[in-house]
């Protein structure tokens, strides 16, 4: 009967495993230049000109640097890579002066060569670079992104120190973009050549470069020495991102010391957090909105302005704010979110039932008669949830009947690009400006045609406004062009804004130094931060 | 019985065609473009045509169904449209070993906990410790496993700190295939062992008393063997049967079933990669997971088969 002996003693060492291994210790924490940062997932690229993603852009701002860069904590514009530059009075040509010495993390010094290979590629096709549609203010770009000529003469180096742009109108924004990830100098020998694999091993000339990455697991960088700034003393030396996926477990690793950093409170434990960990938590704004936007393809939108009034209206936006979020965002009281031009600072529209009841009937539908069921449509986080639940009984309340239609993100954003001419549908929408201009707000979002217009709004009037403040040179001018357009939109009912988000990071004291940036918590400069021993 | 097993690996083939097939079907049919997941909420439409176009999306359905089986059928799982680039037998290996290593643990662990327990129970029958252990196996059973891991987080990591909160760790190489940190490994196990322990003590208690009440046992006992040798050596041999196949088909369903553990632990293997392929549409990720999941429940199935053969004389005959 031996296999019954050691059957039996299988059971025996699996009772000593179980009641043993609980006695060993976790590991020793990181030395004190190391910030462990919880990441959600896996980035799912790390090329700059592909990714769509905050989670692939917090890398990639790290590894990668521009001509020039954003001011820790605001959306100016200070020189990075390039010294210094001028623009000319025609608000065109922009002329960058190289800065010597710059290198990249394979050792290599940055040419201005690299600089012009590094924007071809961004608008080149084969790229496939979702970036093309920020540098499209550059001469030639439209042609050259769609394959139509081979030469870019928006982007030139006379000299090796020199960089010449030079757009097709003048665009106050232009040096923001530079400063995001489209404007990542990147060395042609590495990314032209597959077999180097740029992808699991990106080359920028960046503070951090590229050490290590274990799938699902972790993934680090450490500080590049030969960078163009001095580290500070006590700088992070080393940041080791751990991929944690639910936000309960991250928040427990960050109260037993597993990371250092955490970006997502989970739902409903904000105040706790707030309360418990008042040293820890970081709040900001960030240039953002949620909103309910509308099936403008449909008669029962397009043609019912009051009906989207009256919507308006019905919904109680405070308490949304205020309770289910927490306090961490701001009621929105127009499309622009404070910080960028053309915010209109004033009252969120008013919550007010009876005023909707009585649009609801000017607009043909008392009580709701005659109304067909709404579709709200929203992809499923408790968050998302708990809003839209609270939307579909604020309509009740004036006789609007609204059907929930929640899913993944994958579907959500597939049911929002299927919308059809008879789908009463509204839908929740966020969207972060890209870079910090409403051009990349208000035109994406409403513009005809715009890349972030799901809701297919169009009017001619609004059109012609946005492209006049693209190419308005003036930022006063532009703020009161931008202002005219939100007070367009907002008279139009043409979406129902909910809140500018804010956002909130928890990181440990032992950290100073920490500037939130308004575009989102990859914008972090955390070659900056410092770490007491 | 080599036949045998050749037989019932050449089984496996339609089966894995099948399984394969149908997932192939379901990620049809259901909404979403991995090409927005990686281009993001602002790529216009020219991008996105461009990225389908990359991956073959743009193609008629049949005959990328084709170009599938056509792939396959050379062993070749192709790349990963999401985590660009990456071959997708490498992402399934990987999550493959991590899944493997927790199941193991986790099954060794429930076994002995869930055998044990029958053990127990069936020999003290009627008494208040048959009935505490009745109780423990109902709870346990009926706990979802998300929430018992966080549980458990609360009590070991958060409140006495003694193990880490989620991860999976370091415990160095075993060649070239990386380890978990021991103590990463004793949370997300012990949770999905309780889990399975439940269903094991019913079996193994019910079995050993039906084993118990034959004939063998009392005539055993009659000639003066002692009570615990006759429970060891007979009843225990003969009631081993149906704890074999319950424990191999538990270790079957860890190797795919535990998402909401690996999730709540954030254990990277197959449950994690699965999550995220899903989530992402990411097709051939989520096939390559999916022939892993159905080859190896298969193949535990197989060794629970053979397993009679060792275990009963007869069956082998």
């Amino acid at each position: 009967m031996t296999w019954m002996r050691r059957f039996l003693l299988l059971i025996v060492l699996a009772s000593v495993v179980a009641v043993g291994v609980p006695g060993c210790a976790p590991a020793p924490p990181p030395a004190p230049s190391t910030l462990t940062y919880r990441a959600a997932e896996d980035p799912p690229t790390l090329d700059p000109f592909r990714a769509g993603d905050d989670n692939s852009l917090v890398y990639i701002h790290l590894i990668n640097d521009g001509l020039v860069e954003y001011v820790p904590g605001t959306v100016d514009v200070r020189p990075a890579v390039a010294e210094s530059w001028t623009l000319s009075p025609d608000g065109l040509t922009y002329t960058f002066r190289l800065r010597r010495g710059v290198r990249f993390h394979n050792g290599r010094e940055v040419t201005a060569q690299d600089v012009v290979y590094s924007l071809r590629r961004a608008l080149t096709p084969g790229t496939h670079s979702s970036k093309a549609t920020f540098l499209a203010m550059l001469k030639g770009a439209a042609d050259f992104s769609a394959g139509r000529a081979t030469d870019l003469p928006g982007v030139a180096s006379p000299d090796p120190a020199t960089i010449v742009c030079t757009l097709e109108y003048p665009y106050g924004s232009f040096l923001t973009i530079l400063a995001g990830e489209a404007g990542s100098i990147v060395p042609h020998e590495v990314y032209d050549d597959p077999s180097q694999a740029y992808l699991k091993h990106p080359v920028g000339c960046g503070p951090y470069r590229f050490e290590s990455w274990e799938p699902k697991v972790s993934l680090a960088l450490s500080r590049f020495p030969d960078h163009w700034t001095k580290a500070p003393a006590g700088g992070i030396e080393r940041i080791l991102f751990r991929m944690i996926f639910d936000s309960t477990t991250a928040l427990e690793e960050y109260k037993t010391g597993g990371v250092d950093f955490t970006q997502e409170i989970p739902p409903g434990q904000r105040q706790e957090v707030a309360r418990s960990l008042p040293k820890d938590l970081h709040s900001g704004t960030r240039l953002s909105i949620f909103y309910v936007g509308f099936n403008h393809r449909a008669s029962l939108f397009k043609d019912h302005p009051l009906l989207r009034r009256a919507l308006l209206h019905a919904i109680d936006t405070e308490f949304i704010v205020r309770v289910l979020d927490e306090g961490k965002d701001t009621v929105a009281s127009g499309v622009i979110p404070p910080g960028l031009l053309g915010h209109r600072p004033g009252g969120a529209p008013a919550y007010d039932p009876d005023l909707a009841a009585r649009l609801l009937a000017e607009a043909g539908f008392p009580k709701g008669r005659g109304l067909p069921e709404l579709t709200y449509v929203t992809n499923d986080t408790t968050g998302f949830r708990q809003i839209a639940e609270r939307i579909q009984s604020d309509w009740a309340r004036i006789g609007v009947k609204t059907a929930l239609q929640m899913s993944d993100f994958a579907a959500f954003m597939k049911a929002l690009e299927a919308f059809k001419t008879d789908t009463a549908a509204v839908y929740r929408f966020t969207w972060f400006a890209d870079w910090p201009d409403p051009d990349s707000f208000v035109t994406a979002q409403f513009g005809t045609g715009g890349v972030g217009n799901y809701g297919l709004y169009s009017s001619a009037a609004l059109d012609q406004l946005l492209d006049q403040g693209r190419r308005e040179p003036d930022p006063a001018q532009r703020d009161a062009l931008y202002r005219k357009a939100d007070t367009m939109l907002m008279e139009d009912a043409a979406l129902i804004p909910l809140y500018w988000y804010g956002q909130d990071v928890l990181l440990k004291p032992r950290f100073t130094g920490l500037k939130l940036s308004p575009l989102g918590v990859f914008g972090i400069p955390w070659e900056e931060v410092t770490a007491a021993p | 019985m080599i036949g045998y097993v050749a037989r019932r690996l050449a089984w496996m083939l339609p089966v894995l065609w099948a399984a394969a097939s149908l997932i192939w079907v379901f990620m049809f049919l259901i909404p979403g473009d991995p090409a927005r997941v990686l281009a993001g909420q602002s790529a216009d439409s020219e991008t996105l045509r461009a990225v389908r176009a990359e991956w073959g999306l743009d193609r008629p359905p049949l005959q990328r169904y084709a170009e599938f089986l056509g792939k396959l059928a050379r062993l070749d799982l192709g790349t990963s449209y999401v985590q660009h680039g990456r071959p997708v037998s490498e992402i399934v290996a990987e999550g493959m070993w991590r899944t493997f290593l927790l199941a193991t643990f986790a099954t060794l662990v429930g076994t002995a906990i869930g055998v044990g327990l029958g053990i127990l129970s069936a020999a003290r029958r009627g008494t208040v410790l048959d009935g505490a252990a009745l109780a423990f196996t109902t709870v346990t059973i009926t706990l979802p496993t998300f929430w018992l891991g966080l549980v458990l987080i609360l009590i070991f990591s958060s409140r006495l700190g003694w193990l880490p909160v989620s991860g999976y760790g370091d415990g160095g190489t075993l060649a070239g295939l990386r380890l978990p940190g021991p103590a990463n490994l004793v949370l997300p196990s012990l949770t999905l062992a309780i889990f399975s322990s439940g269903y094991l003590a019913r079996v193994t208690r019910a079995a050993l008393i039906e084993e118990s009440t034959q004939e063998y046992a009392r005539a055993a006992r009659a000639r003066g063997v002692s009570a615990a040798a006759v429970w060891l050596r007979h009843v225990l041999s003969n009631a081993l049967l149906p704890i074999v196949t319950l424990v191999g088909l538990s270790f079957g369903q860890l190797l795919g079933g535990a998402i909401a553990t690996e999730s709540v632990f954030d254990w990277p293997g197959l449950g994690s990669v699965m999550r995220g392929a899903l989530g992402s549409r990411d097709l051939p990720v989520v096939e390559g997971s999916v022939l892993a999941l159905t080859a190896g429940f298969l193949l535990v199935n197989l060794a629970v088969d053979l397993s009679y053969a060792v275990l009963d004389p007869r069956i082998r005959d």
